[in-house]
């Protein structure tokens, strides 16, 4: 197929296909309610662990886990989730929603977590900041 | 001879793979079940399949090059009658199978699969999120005894990409079996929504591309019976499609070059199985299902594990 016709077919397919997927409501994320749907994605992905304890982040799009192998950040994908277990301490940053923490990871290199009042701030950002972090909710 | 041409079948189906999407997002979404969609991930692995198309016209010329280089050494020339494409079809199918399988348990081929898994959504649309790096796995000499046979090399090519074609219209959570003659010859969605599974039973399971009976013979083929969970063991933690492209590559290299290992653990990081680390703190497929074995002693013997 000649290059001029396949270009502007693939560009317009794509385009086409996100409106669409857009317009039928494919975009919502996943929310986070209750400690118990985060534990059951997070055994998903690390089933060998027990987790202790769990806090939601302010738009329920994040959450920390605290597990007997560690600190972890789980995080929604669109509908799905995804987490990582850490290595304390991270860098963390302020935003205006909240706030974000670098991973040495190609695959998440930031994880913004969403965070609407200064106390949750500063709790979130000092358990990242503590290599043996207490753990206070 | 020499000059044969065959059509390019990937880049003619392109319509047809993007009617096809919208006509199972328009089934899914009246119906309410059949799979789901999520636009992001779909976007990602449109992206990633145009791209492959773009990898594929700038970096082509490598397989060309090198099918056309071990074709003046060939034994035979077979011709292109009917039959011999048939059986060139058939051939190239088991060269699929064996490619396929490499590329789940050699970390160098892997690191080009991957893409293909890194999705947590099982559509039409996962069918397109192909390798943007295919050409540096080296692979292609797998395809060198049916070149040697006397298969030429455009028709090698052409079987290849009816062969991904035919693969497109099995990644749909849409069908759930097909007739019972076709599931035990034929790869079906059923059986490829096992090896896009990241359930320890699926894991390295059904490398097929056409013929479901490869994975029989060489003892590979698990059944569909739980309900599968699309994915990697580790999901990725982004959208972009350049990340989900060259995370794995990355991996490797930083893996390679990480002090106070030896050369043999260097060389295993790029060839061993995915998952393999010199300190044991990864697991590969093998581990991940001797550990779920030991946590679900009931599930010891079933297939897969």
């Amino acid at each position: 197929m000649p290059l001029h016709i396949l270009g502007p077919m693939v560009v317009i397919g794509i385009i086409s296909i996100g409106i669409v997927l857009h317009l039928l409501g494919n975009s919502k994320r996943l929310v986070f309610t209750n400690a118990d749907q985060v534990i059951e994605r997070w055994l998903r992905e690390h089933p060998e662990t027990l987790v202790e304890r769990v806090e939601i982040s302010d738009t329920g799009h994040q959450a920390i886990v605290k597990s007997n192998a560690g600190i972890g950040i789980i995080w929604v994908m669109g509908f799905d989730t995804t987490s990582r277990l850490i290595n304390l301490p991270v860098q963390t940053s302020i935003h205006p929603s909240g706030i974000s923490i670098k991973l040495a990871d190609f695959t998440a290199p930031r994880i913004k977590i969403d965070l609407n009042s200064e106390t949750s701030r500063s709790h979130w950002i000092t358990i990242f900041a503590k290599k043996e972090p207490s753990w206070i909710i | 001879m020499d000059n044969l041409t065959f059509p390019d079948t990937v880049q003619l189906a392109v319509p047809f793979f993007i009617i096809a999407i919208l006509l199972e997002l328009a089934w899914i979404t009246i119906k309410r079940r059949g799979g789901r969609y999520e636009t992001r991930d779909a976007m990602t692995s449109v992206l990633l399949g145009a791209g492959n198309v773009v990898t594929g016209i700038l970096l082509g010329f490598v397989a060309w090059g090198f099918y056309n280089w071990v074709w003046q050494f060939r034994f035979f020339d077979l011709g292109t009658s009917i039959p011999i494409i048939v059986i060139c079809f058939l051939l190239d199918d088991l060269r699929y199978y064996w490619v396929h399988r490499f590329g789940h348990t050699i970390r160098w081929a892997w690191a080009s699969h991957v893409v293909h898994h890194s999705s947590q959504h099982y559509n039409l649309t996962t069918a397109l999120r192909q390798t943007w790096t295919g050409e540096f796995t080296g692979l292609m000499i797998v395809s060198v005894p049916l070149l040697l046979l006397g298969f030429h090399p455009a028709m090698v090519l052409f079987v290849g990409g009816i062969n991904l074609i035919y693969q497109f219209w099995i990644h749909t959570e849409a069908i759930t079996k097909m007739p019972r003659w076709f599931e035990a010859v034929m790869n079906t969605p059923s059986h490829h929504r096992v090896h896009h599974g990241r359930n320890a039973q699926y894991l390295d399971a059904n490398y097929a591309g056409v013929l479901i009976i490869w994975d029989k013979m060489f003892g590979t083929f698990v059944p569909e019976e739980e309900k599968v969970d699309y994915g990697l063991v580790v999901n990725l933690g982004t959208f972009n499609p350049i990340r989900a492209a060259f995370h794995e590559w990355i991996g490797i290299f930083k893996d390679i070059t990480q002090p106070n290992i030896s050369l043999f653990d260097r060389f295993r990081y790029a060839f061993a199985p995915p998952g393999w680390s010199h300190d044991g703190s990864r697991d590969t497929s093998r581990i991940i299902k001797r550990k779920f074995v030991e946590r679900h002693p009931e599930a010891k013997g079933k297939p897969g594990l």
